[in-house]
């Protein structure tokens, strides 16, 4: 068996997914990523019954159109007070940009999938119509090098077979079934959860009379956060917990990011050469500061009322 | 059953399927393309069966009734029709595959792989997100990086540019958190003289 393997077109590039499809002698596999793990799955050319591609939208955000955006908005915010017409150049830009995704999303996307005897598999990095057609192109020879050529009317000896496995679930994938359902809500979510609430009525009390006590509060609950997240993280891996926790863990990561390093600039700004432990009565003073802890505060409240809308939510046994 | 439709599964028209290699489905109006390959019309779904061992014929090692039909290209076990595995133009048993033994384990069956390398990556660029949490990040990436060099990486990829690279960073934070330790200290003392 050869293990040299050839990229097929198609690659999915999702912010904690990714697939690609490659080609080895004798079999086609797919790569599922998980940023920190990949899955594989082959399919052998002498297997392969059949390949079905159907068009449909597709919605995708890619990383590569997430870096398109985050690079506009670098330039918009670069170039919006430098000329006149950059505003409206870069809208034309926007619109454009945002008119050819809707266009190939809804115009220009396929769902692929692939039948063995045993197995019915999405190819979740076929999901472009010229991807699909240069696959085709690519993987049909090679098939039907193995296998040869359908002879006579297949669609008539259809009639006394069965295309892929007889008795699997309809939408079976790489995934092998979990035999027990992933929870809505662990001890860490909750914790996490309140720690968020905890955070948002910090913030909204002391809004004009932070102490260093409350400032200590305020770090202890952040790390209370790191924590929780990092337990979820940990949950979620292991099939304990869904994924909607765990990406409520990222948005809340992103925003305490955030936070901190705004907070650290305007004490920066505030406190000239000494930010690193600011006095925060002097920064509480300041109007952009306190506009910050109002939206630290909104933030954590969105945050922790989804939090609590998960953990409320019905859990849903499997069929 | 004919072949159902790619996006909802509802069986794809006969008729339309029978002029050409596409069709409408008719439950969601998606337009399906259909390859179809004779592993499809010549394979009859039975299940596999072994036949009885007689007296005086080889039998399967891990089923003494059954009678072999191969033996195991790494170990040499006779297996029956059941426990033959095929790769290529061998035949392994199912403790070779199993174990990852010989040439089963260079034919790269894993069903998974754990990326070291990109772990060792994005550790020291995430804790950018709150910078102080690099001090424990970056060296972490590095032992990461030094103890897991050697460990198979990805089935497709190849080269080792990530654990470079996650050296690379990591080195440099903690220069850098060296550099603001050691200014920190000494500008302490200075101002205390």
């Amino acid at each position: 068996m050869s293990d040299s393997y050839r990229q097929l077109p198609g690659h999915r590039r999702g912010f904690l997914q990714g697939a690609t499809l490659w080609i080895a002698s004798d079999h086609l596999l797919s790569v599922r990523s998980l940023r920190f793990r990949e899955e594989y799955k082959r399919f052998y050319l002498r297997d392969i019954q059949a390949i079905v591609v159907a068009g449909g939208s597709r919605f995708h955000i890619s990383t590569r159109a997430a870096v398109i955006a985050a690079l506009w908005l670098a330039v918009f915010l670069a170039a919006r007070t430098r000329a006149p017409w950059a505003s409206l150049a870069l809208g034309t830009a926007a619109v454009c940009l945002f008119v050819s995704w809707l266009y190939l999303s809804s115009a220009r996307s396929c769902s692929c999938r692939i039948y063995t005897a045993v197995s019915r598999d999405n190819l979740p990095s076929i999901y472009r119509t010229w991807t699909a057609r240069k696959f085709l192109a690519e993987v049909e020879p090679r098939i039907r090098q193995v296998q040869g050529i359908v002879e006579g009317n297949w669609a008539k000896a259809l009639e006394e077979r069965t295309v892929g496995p007889a008795a699997l679930p309809v939408n079976a994938s790489m995934h092998p079934p979990v035999p027990h359902p992933a929870r809505t809500h662990t001890l860490a979510s909750d914790i996490f959860v309140a720690s968020l609430f905890a955070d948002a009525a910090l913030n909204i009390l002391t809004l004009h009379s932070m102490t260093r006590t409350a400032q200590w509060i305020w770090y202890g609950l952040a790390v209370v956060e790191i924590a929780g997240a990092v337990v979820m993280f940990l949950q979620h891996y292991r099939g304990i917990l869904r994924a909607a926790m765990q990406k409520l863990a990222i948005a809340t990561l992103i925003a305490l990011g955030s936070v901190y390093y705004l907070r650290q600039i305007m004490a920066g700004v505030a406190m000239g050469n000494r930010p690193f432990m600011p006095d925060p009565s002097a920064l509480a003073a300041l109007p952009s500061y306190l506009l910050l802890r109002q939206v630290d505060a909104g933030i954590c409240v969105v945050l922790g009322l989804v939090g609590a809308a998960l953990i409320l939510m019905p859990r849903q046994d499997p069929v | 059953m004919p072949v159902p439709c790619a996006r909802c599964d509802t069986p794809l028209p006969k008729w339309e399927l029978a002029a050409g290699d596409a069709a409408i489905c008719t439950s969601c109006g998606s337009s399906n393309q259909v390859r179809v390959f004779p592993a499809l019309l010549s394979q009859s779904h039975v299940p596999v069966r072994t036949e009885a061992a007689l007296d005086g014929e080889a039998a399967c090692y891990d089923h003494p009734s059954k009678r072999a039909v191969a033996a195991c290209h790494q170990c040499g076990r006779f297996v029956c029709q059941l426990c033959s595995v095929e790769s290529g133009n061998e035949v392994w048993c199912p403790s070779c595959v199993a174990a990852g033994a010989g040439k089963a384990r260079s034919a790269n069956l894993d069903a998974s792989r754990t990326l070291y390398d990109s772990t060792a990556l994005i550790l020291p660029l995430l804790s950018l997100l709150l910078y102080p949490f690099t001090l424990i990040a970056a060296p972490a990436s590095l032992v990461l990086s030094v103890m897991k060099w050697s460990r198979p990486l990805s089935l497709v990829r190849r080269n080792r540019w990530r654990f470079v690279a996650a050296v690379l960073i990591s080195l440099t934070e903690i220069c850098l958190w060296t550099v603001g330790i050691v200014y920190l200290i000494s500008g302490r003392f200075r101002g205390s003289r």
